[in-house]
C-alpha cells in the first residue's frame, strides 16, 4: 500500500512534467531536452526565496512556477524558433548544449547539494494502512488540478483547437492562417508553467538540485514515449504508471535497478503497441 | 587522377599526424592522442547509426562498456588473448545488437531514441549492481596490455600506435560503408524509407545491420578503453559521459560525413585536454561553444566547410547518380525524422 | 566504382589540414616539457575532481591544499639539502573521470615535470591513474581522497585519510551499546550505489552483523544526490527494521533522516558520512527528526577543539585559517588534504635534493606524528609513533549525537 502511493506521488510529479513536454512536443516539434531545467529553476527558485528572501510559501510557489515559464519561453524565444529550420539533430544538440549551460550556472549559484523548501506543514494523511503527508497530498491534488485544466484548455478554448489543429497537421493550419509563432510561445508558456510548478510543489517534500534537470527530462520523455503522443490524459496515467513501477520493482526487487523497470516496461510496451499505451493507432 | 588524389589527402595527413604525435610527441600528448582516438572510435560507431541510418543511438555507451568490461573480465579472469577477446566481444555485440536492434527498430525517431536510451541506462545500472562480476563502482583495476604477434603494448608509445590505428580502421570501416552499396541504401532508408520499402529493400535489415555495426565498432572502442585505462568502471559508458559525448562530437562534426567525428573528436576532446582553462571557466566555455558551433555551423562543422569550400571554388559538373536515392556529394544535414502520430 | 562520386571534396581537405594544424601546434606544446624542479622551486602537481560527480567533495580538498601551499611558502618555503624552495603548485582538474585523470596525470609527470602528486577524491580516477604511477620510483603519491583498497600496495601511494574501512567495525561496535539500551535484531542497510569505499564495505557490514546475531532487515541501494527515498524506505519498513545503517554522503544522508521520520520510522540511524548542520539545513529537517542520528567518523576541527584533544590547537588554527581565506567552513575532506602537504613538505626536508625520491620515501615511513606539529587531524600514531602503517594512516573516530539543534562529538574512540 505505501509502495502504491508512493508510487502515485512520484508518478503524478512525472505526469505534470510529461504532460508539459507532451503539450510543447506535439505543437512544436522540437526534442526539448532542456524541459527538466524548468522544473530545476522551479524548485531552487523557490527554495531560495523561502529561505534567503522569507517571502510566504504560496507566493514563493507561485514566482517558482513562473520562472520556470519564463525560462521556457526564452529558451523557445532565444532557441528554438530561430532554429526552426535547421536539421532535428542540430536542434537536440543545440538543447543538451542549453542544459549543460544551465546546470553550470545552477552549480555555481546553488551549489551541488539537494535542498528541501521549509514549511510548516506537518502530519499526515491515513490512508488505510499507509499514510501520506499533507506536502504529498497537496503535489498529487495540484498535479491533477493542473492537468484537468490544460486538458480543459486545450480541448474547450478557441486557442486550444488551434493547438490540435497545429498538432495534427501542421501544413494545413499555417495555410489556414494560425500564427505559428504566437502558438510556440503559448505551448512552451503553459508546457514550462507546468514543469515550473511541479518543481516548485516538489521541491516541498523532495530534494530538488542543480543537476536535477536530465534525469526528470528522461522520465518524462519516456512517459511520452510508453504513454503515445496520444492524450494528455494518457500522458497522466503514463506518468503514474512510470511511478508505480519503479516504486514497486525498486522496493520488492531492488532500488539499484529503479530507474531500468520503467524502461524496461517503456520498451516491452514499445515492442508489442510501437505507437504507445494510450496511442493513436495508425503511425505517422 | 586528381580526384582520387584528393580523396587519398585526408588520409595521409590523419596518418601523418599519427605518427608525427607518436614520433615526436611526450607522455602526455601521446595519452591525449591515446583518449581522442577512444572518441574517433566511439564516435564513428555513432556516425554509422546516427550519420547514415538516421538512427539517434542513445545506448551506444552500453556496447562501448560491453567492449570494455568484456575485455577486463576475459583477460582478467580467463587470461584470455587480445584476439580471442576481439572475437568474443565483436560476436557478443554484434549479436546483442541485432537481438535487441529487431523490436526497437520498429520505433522511429525520437521513440528509436528513447528506447536506445533505455539501453544505457540499463548497461549502467547493471555495471553498478552486479557487483560479482564488475565490482560495481570500484570497478575492475589490473588489466594487462596485451602482446600482438610480438608487438609489445606495455608501453604507452606503442599502446598510443595501436588506439591511433585502430582510429584510423574504424574511419577506413566507415568510408568503406558509405561507398558500399549497402550503406547507401540505409541513407536512402534514412530519407524515404517508404520509398526504398517501394524499390524492394526490407528496410529493417538494413537498419538492424547499420545499427549493428554501429555497435560493433562501439564496443571495439571498449576493447582499446580497457587496454589504454587498464581500468573499468561504469561512470565512463553512462549517457553523459558515454553516449551523449558521442552524439554531440557527431553533431559537431556533422553526421554523415566521413570526417566530421575526426575533426569534432580533436576539436572537443583532444584540444580542450591540451588548453588550460581553470576548471570552472572549462565547462562554461565548453557549453557556449558547443551551442556556437551547432547554432553557427548548421550541419556541423565538416559540411559548413565543404559549403565554404565550394563558395571559392568554381562549380564543377554534376556527380552521375547512384543507386542510392539520397547519396548527393553534399548530406544536407542528417535529419531524424520527428515519428510519432500527432496528438488526437 | 570509385570515381563515381567524390568521397571527399575540398570541404574535408580543409578538415582535415586544420585537424593537423592543431596537431602540430600541440605537438610543439608537448615537446616543450622539460628543465623544471631546479632552481628556486619544487613542483607539486594536483590532481582532484573539481567538477563531475565527485566535485562537491574534490573543492574542498583542493582548498586544503591551497591552503597548505600558501602557508608553506608564506613561511619561507621548504628547505631541502641546504636550499630554501617555494613550492609550486600546479592543479588539473580530472572531471571525475577515469581517462581525463589519467591524462592529468600524464601531464603533471611529462609536461609539468610535477613528480610529487597530491590527490585525487574519486576511487575511480585514482584506480585509472595507479597503473601509470605504480612502477615509477620518480613518483609519490599523498592520496588524500580515494578511500578504494589497494592503492597503498604500490611504492609510490601514501594516504594520510581515513578510509570507510576504518569506521565500519566502529559503526557495528557503537550498534552493539545500542542494543544494550533496547533490543535491537534487526537492521536495515541503505547504501550509496556508485561509492566505491561504502560499495567495497558491504560485504563486511553484513558479515560483522552476522557475527552480532543481527538480522539483515533490508538492504537497499540509492545513487548519489537521490531525491527521494521513498521506495528504500518503505522496503525497510516493511523489513521490520529496529535500526537502520546510511551509507553515503552527507547530503544524502539528510534527506532520509528527514524522510524515512516523516514516513513513521524512529529508529536510531547510524550514518558515517561527516554529518554537518549544514546538510540538516539545507534539507531542512526538523530538529526532533534528527534525534537518534548518530554519526560515526573522522572529527572536524571544532569537535577536536570541544574535546580538548591534543590536536586542539592546530584544528582551530587550521580551521580559522580556512574559514579566512575562503570564507566557509572546511570541509569534510579539506583537512586531510592540508595535513598531506604538511607530511609531504616535512618529507621533503629530509631528503638531500627535490630529486631523491627514495629519500622522501624513507622519510614518510619513518615520520612520526609528533613530526609534523600542525596535524589538523587526530592521527593514532602507529608503532614507534609513525603516522603510516604500510602507507596507510589511521585515524581516531568521533561518535556524533545531535543535541541542542547540532552534531555534538561525544568521545574519540580507535
Amino acid at each position: 500500500m505505501q509502495e502504491l502511493i508512493n508510487g502515485i506521488v512520484q508518478g503524478s510529479v512525472f505526469a505534470l512534467v510529461a504532460t508539459g513536454l507532451l503539450l510543447i512536443f506535439s505543437i512544436v516539434r522540437v526534442p526539448h531536452f532542456a524541459h527538466g531545467e524548468s522544473v530545476m529553476i522551479g524548485g531552487m527558485v523557490t527554495t531560495t526565496l523561502v529561505t534567503q528572501a522569507h517571502l510566504p510559501l504560496v507566493l514563493a510557489l507561485v514566482l517558482g512556477a513562473v520562472s520556470g515559464l519564463v525560462l521556457g519561453l526564452l529558451m523557445c524565444a532565444g532557441l528554438y524558433w530561430p532554429l526552426r529550420h535547421y536539421p532535428e539533430v542540430s536542434v537536440l544538440a543545440a538543447s543538451l548544449a542549453v542544459v549543460l549551460l544551465i546546470e553550470t550556472v545552477a552549480t555555481l549559484i546553488w551549489g551541488a547539494d539537494p535542498r528541501v523548501t521549509p514549511t510548516d506543514l506537518s502530519g499526515a494523511l491515513p490512508l488505510a494502512s499507509a499514510q501520506v503527508q499533507w506536502d504529498r497530498v497537496i503535489l498529487v491534488a495540484a498535479a491533477l488540478v493542473f492537468v484537468t485544466a490544460t486538458w480543459a484548455y486545450v480541448h474547450h478554448t478557441p486557442r486550444g483547437r488551434a493547438m490540435r489543429a497545429m498538432a495534427l497537421n501542421r501544413t494545413a493550419a499555417l495555410l489556414m492562417g494560425i500564427p505559428v509563432r504566437r502558438y510556440w510561445l503559448i505551448a512552451f508558456a503553459i508546457g514550462s508553467g507546468l514543469a515550473g510548478a511541479a518543481g516548485a510543489l516538489y521541491s516541498l517534500s523532495f530534494g530538488v538540485s542543480a543537476t536535477m534537470g536530465s534525469q526528470i527530462t528522461l522520465n518524462a520523455f519516456i512517459v511520452i514515449v510508453f504513454a503515445g503522443v496520444g492524450s494528455i490524459f494518457g500522458a497522466f496515467g503514463g506518468g503514474l504508471l512510470l511511478g508505480i513501477v519503479q516504486s514497486f520493482g525498486g522496493s520488492y526487487i531492488s532500488a539499484g535497478y529503479q530507474e531500468m523497470f520503467g524502461f524496461v516496461v517503456m520498451v516491452v510496451i514499445l515492442i508489442v503497441k510501437p505507437q504507445g499505451l494510450f496511442g493513436a493507432a495508425k503511425t505517422a | 587522377m586528381l580526384p582520387r588524389l584528393r580523396s587519398a589527402l585526408p588520409w595521409v595527413l590523419f596518418a601523418a599526424v599519427i605518427v608525427l604525435v607518436g614520433a615526436t610527441g611526450g607522455p602526455f600528448l601521446m595519452t591525449v592522442g591515446m583518449v581522442t582516438a577512444l572518441s574517433i572510435i566511439l564516435s564513428s560507431g555513432m556516425n554509422v547509426a546516427m550519420g547514415y541510418g538516421g538512427l539517434l543511438n542513445l545506448g551506444i555507451g552500453a556496447f562501448y562498456g560491453l567492449g570494455a568490461y568484456g575485455t577486463a573480465i576475459l583477460s582478467l579472469h580467463f587470461q584470455a588473448s587480445f584476439w580471442v577477446i576481439l572475437v568474443a566481444v565483436v560476436v557478443v555485440a554484434a549479436v546483442t545488437a541485432v537481438v535487441l536492434g529487431l523490436p526497437i527498430l520498429r520505433t522511429r525517431g525520437l521513440y528509436f531514441a528513447i528506447a536506445t536510451l533505455a539501453i544505457g541506462v540499463i548497461g549502467t545500472d547493471v555495471a553498478n549492481n552486479w557487483v560479482e562480476v564488475t565490482q560495481g563502482p570500484i570497478g575492475l583495476a589490473g588489466i594487462e596490455r596485451p602482446d600482438l604477434l610480438g608487438w609489445d603494448l606495455s608501453d604507452l608509445q606503442p599502446m598510443y600506435f595501436f588506439a591511433a590505428v585502430v582510429a584510423f580502421l574504424a574511419v577506413g570501416v566507415v568510408a568503406f560503408f558509405a561507398r558500399s552499396r549497402y550503406g547507401q541504401v540505409l541513407v536512402a532508408v534514412r530519407e524515404d524509407e517508404q520509398l526504398a520499402q517501394s524499390f524492394g529493400y526490407r528496410t529493417l535489415a538494413f537498419k538492424v545491420g547499420g545499427f549493428a555495426l554501429s555497435s560493433v565498432i562501439a564496443a571495439v572502442a571498449g576493447i582499446v578503453y580497457a587496454y589504454a585505462i587498464q581500468y573499468v568502471s561504469p561512470t565512463p559508458f553512462s549517457f553523459l559521459t558515454g553516449s551523449f559525448q558521442a552524439f554531440v562530437v557527431v553533431a559537431v562534426g556533422g553526421g554523415g560525413t566521413v570526417w566530421g567525428p575526426v575533426v569534432a573528436a580533436v576539436l572537443l576532446v583532444g584540444v580542450p585536454d591540451l588548453l588550460d582553462f581553470s576548471p570552472t571557466t572549462n565547462q562554461f566555455i565548453y557549453a557556449v561553444a558547443l551551442l556556437v558551433v551547432v547554432v553557427a555551423l548548421r550541419g556541423g562543422v565538416v559540411p559548413a566547410l565543404r559549403r565554404l569550400a565550394r563558395r571559392a571554388a568554381p562549380p564543377r559538373p554534376p556527380v552521375a547518380a547512384g543507386t542510392g536515392q539520397g547519396r548527393s556529394r553534399e548530406v544536407p544535414g542528417q535529419r531524424v525524422p520527428a515519428g510519432g502520430p500527432p496528438t488526437a | 566504382m570509385a570515381t563515381r562520386y567524390n568521397a571527399f571534396p575540398k570541404g574535408a581537405l580543409a578538415a582535415a589540414a586544420a585537424v593537423a594544424a592543431v596537431a602540430l601546434v600541440a605537438g610543439c606544446g608537448g615537446g616543450s616539457s622539460g628543465s623544471g624542479g631546479s632552481g628556486e622551486t619544487i613542483k607539486i602537481g594536483e590532481i582532484d575532481s573539481l567538477t563531475g560527480a565527485s566535485r562537491t567533495y574534490g573543492v574542498p580538498q583542493h582548498n586544503g591544499i591551497q591552503l597548505a601551499v600558501d602557508e608553506i611558502n608564506g613561511k619561507g618555503g621548504v628547505t631541502v639539502g641546504g636550499t630554501k624552495y617555494q613550492l609550486e603548485l600546479t592543479t588539473e582538474d580530472d572531471k571525475s573521470d577515469p581517462a581525463t585523470g589519467v591524462a592529468a596525470v600524464q601531464k603533471l609527470l611529462s609536461q609539468d615535470d610535477s613528480h610529487f602528486i597530491v590527490g585525487t577524491l574519486s576511487s575511480e580516477v585514482a584506480s585509472a591513474y595507479i597503473p601509470v604511477i605504480k612502477n615509477r620510483d620518480d613518483v609519490v603519491n599523498m592520496v588524500v581522497g580515494a578511500a578504494v583498497a589497494g592503492i597503498t600496495d604500490y611504492p609510490p601511494v601514501y594516504r594520510p585519510r581515513v578510509t570507510s574501512a576504518q569506521y565500519t567495525p566502529q559503526q557495528v561496535d557503537f550498534l552493539d551499546q545500542l542494543a544494550k539500551q533496547s533490543p535491537i535484531t534487526n537492521v536495515g542497510i541503505v547504501y550509496d550505489q556508485t561509492h566505491s569505499g561504502v560499495v567495497q564495505q558491504l560485504p563486511v557490514i553484513k558479515q560483522k552483523l552476522a557475527d552480532g546475531h543481527y538480522t539483515v532487515a533490508a538492504e537497499q541501494a540509492f545513487d548519489l544526490s537521490a531525491s527521494t527515498f521513498d521506495t528504500q524506505i518503505a522496503a525497510v519498513l516493511r523489513g521490520g527494521a529496529q535500526a537502520v545503517f546510511f551509507q553515503g554522503y552527507a547530503p544524502d544522508a539528510a534527506t532520509f533522516v528527514k524522510q524515512s521520520r516523516a514516513a513513521g520510522y524512529t529508529g536510531p540511524i547510524i550514518t558515517a558520512v561527516g554529518f554537518t548542520s549544514k546538510d540538516v539545513q539545507n534539507a531542512n529537517v526538523p530538529s526532533a527528526a534528527m534525534n537518534g542520528v548518530y554519526d560515526i567518523g573522522a572529527p572536524f576541527p571544532k569537535d577536536l577543539v570541544a574535546l580538548g584533544s591534543d590536536k586542539a590547537s592546530a584544528a582551530k588554527t587550521f580551521a580559522d585559517a580556512y574559514q579566512a581565506k575562503f570564507n566557509d567552513e572546511p570541509g569534510f575532506t579539506s583537512a586531510s588534504a592540508y595535513n598531506g602537504v604538511y607530511i609531504l613538505a616535512k618529507a621533503l626536508e629530509q631528503a638531500s635534493s627535490p630529486k631523491d625520491y627514495a629519500g622522501v620515501k624513507k622519510a614518510l615511513d619513518g615520520m612520526k606524528t609528533t613530526d609534523v606539529p600542525n596535524l589538523a587531524e587526530s592521527i593514532i600514531p602507529q608503532t614507534a609513533g609513525e603516522i603510516f602503517t604500510a602507507h596507510q594512516a589511521y585515524f581516531q573516530s568521533a561518535v556524533h549525537v545531535w543535541k541542542d539543534n547540532t552534531f555534538q562529538a561525544t568521545a574519540l574512540v580507535g
